[in-house]
């Protein structure tokens, strides 16, 4: 078992030396529910696994000053449908973060909801899995990029938005390295 | 071409679910739907006249029947205490004609507030509160004919009094402009032979009202309630249902007085007062639900009416109470 996490490491480390000429970002984020009227603060990852996908992991938490007190813990991934980086050669892209990017979003989150009621919704417990799909953009510079998602809670037929910055380290260092645009 | 469309439609599909898939259930408590039922045990049921509550029938009392052969069997003496001297020449035919024994009586006695407003018929005389010295109903009739009272040789009732008072007057059933039952005073004087002359249709008696009324029917041996002070109307609302299903009693203990509310909003009662009130409602299934509390009235108050199921016995119970 030890050996096939490592293996599937190793195979995403490789991938994203490769292939990805995005960089690993770290953000965060601001988050309203449409239908329950609360409000959150979320903290993500954004991992490029290829120019078009990104693995995201993320946690969103509703205080409980909202009526519906919970956390989210999940992960997605990112589709890019309008992608930021383009390809120059085989092997070779250039990030241009200033074009705006699309992409559609899949994935499932852990839900842990405090101040549980049993409500009229049956299939909302205190812990639950839950699918969701979206559509988001991101745009800025290479090393701050502004994030917005909308999305939907399939099971619960619920769809809130969330948006934020990103931080981007793996720029900054080559920012301090050269001025240049980035090619890899 | 085809896979752009398809993005195109895919896009906008996710915009438009998240726009309108906005489910607020999670904020719905189950016990809210339940507890919705609890509270609405009213829902589709069919509610009874207030005019005619077959609940009140069935509790008042019931009229007592005795017949007079001849006048040695005067006077009459009711179960209740009532004593009724009735000569043949106090009654004449509804033709106007002299008319023998036997006659029959019929009586209810109302002496006390829950007798009134089991025969719903609150102490009021026009929307003027009145204090009671209690209430009959009389009526005398032959071979199931009724007769009238000849008005200068008027039968004399005696009513069981614990304290008389000196200020009690007559008054007799009358309907007011809103069409409900009322107390409208007796004359207090007559015109006879061209001049008028004063009337006495009641005295206080020893332990007793002496009625001379003018005619049969609902009789009642009240007084103007006088307050000086401060006065107030007591608003009824009831969130669970409609206040035109259920009839509303302001009872006055301390006044002896009873009024019926009409519209949610009583007469004007006075501030400081002891009521008890009760309200009541019944189903044409023949459910019973009733409200009882006491209060002390306050200046502007509104008494929110809560009716819980009752059974005929509970009902009559609490009335027993007031």
């Amino acid at each position: 078992m030890l050996k096939k996490t490592k293996l599937i490491c190793l195979i995403l480390l490789v991938s994203t030396t490769i292939y990805a000429q995005d960089k690993i970002s770290f953000g965060a984020s601001l988050m309203y529910n449409f239908p329950l009227n609360t409000i959150g603060v979320g903290i993500r990852s954004q991992i490029p696994i290829t120019n078009r996908i990104t693995l995201t992991p993320d946690v969103k938490y509703a205080p409980q000053f909202n009526e519906i007190h919970e956390l989210y813990a999940g992960l997605n991934v990112h589709f890019l449908l309008i992608t930021s980086t383009k390809n120059i050669s085989y092997q070779r892209s250039r990030v241009e973060p200033q074009k705006p990017n699309l992409y559609i979003t899949a994935g499932a989150e852990y839900n842990q909801w405090f101040n549980h009621i049993n409500s009229i919704n049956s299939q909302a417990k205190e812990k639950n899995i839950l699918p969701k799909i979206g559509l988001g953009t991101s745009f800025g510079s290479h090393i701050t990029r502004f994030f917005a998602e909308i999305k939907y809670n399939i099971l619960w037929d619920e769809a809130y938005a969330e948006a934020g910055l990103l931080i981007y380290p793996g720029f900054i260092k080559l920012k301090k390295k050269n001025s240049c645009p980035v090619i890899h | 071409m085809k896979s752009h469309l398809f993005l195109k439609i895919f896009i906008l599909g996710i915009f438009a679910i998240s726009m309108y898939s906005c489910s607020k259930d999670r904020l719905i408590p189950v016990e809210v739907e339940a507890v919705t039922e609890e509270i609405n045990p009213f829902k589709d049921k069919v509610f009874e006249n207030t005019r005619n509550l077959p609940l009140l029938s069935k509790l008042a009392s019931k009229a007592e029947k005795i017949r007079v052969n001849n006048i040695n069997e005067l006077p009459i003496i009711t179960k209740k205490g009532t004593k009724i001297w009735l000569y043949e020449w106090n009654v004449r035919s509804q033709q106007n004609g002299a008319v023998t024994y036997p006659f029959d009586i019929e009586i209810i006695e109302l002496y006390t507030l829950k007798d009134m407003l089991l025969h719903q018929k609150p102490t009021v005389s026009f929307n003027r509160m009145l204090v009671t010295g209690g209430a009959i109903y009389l009526n005398v009739s032959k071979n199931g004919v009724n007769l009238n009272i000849i008005p200068l040789n008027p039968p004399n009732i005696s009513v069981p009094a614990k304290e008389p008072d000196e200020n009690m007057w007559l008054f007799y059933e009358a309907i007011n402009n809103q069409e409900n039952f009322t107390w409208a005073e007796a004359p207090r004087d007559t015109i006879r032979n061209d001049t008028i002359k004063k009337v006495q249709p009641i005295f206080a008696g020893r332990g007793t009202y002496e009625l001379f009324p003018q005619r049969f029917g609902w009789i009642n041996c009240d007084k103007f309630y006088d307050y000086a002070g401060e006065k107030t109307n007591v608003n009824f609302v009831s969130p669970k249902l409609g206040l035109e299903n259920m009839i509303i009693f302001m009872l006055f203990p301390n006044i002896n007085s009873v009024i019926q509310v009409y519209q949610g909003k009583s007469l004007e009662v006075p501030v400081g007062e002891e009521v008890k009130i009760v309200a009541l409602a019944q189903t044409k299934d023949g459910e019973i639900f009733a409200y009882f509390k006491d209060i002390k009235v306050e200046k502007q108050q509104t008494v929110e009416i809560d009716l819980k199921s009752y059974t005929e016995k509970d009902v009559l119970a609490a009335l027993d109470k007031l």
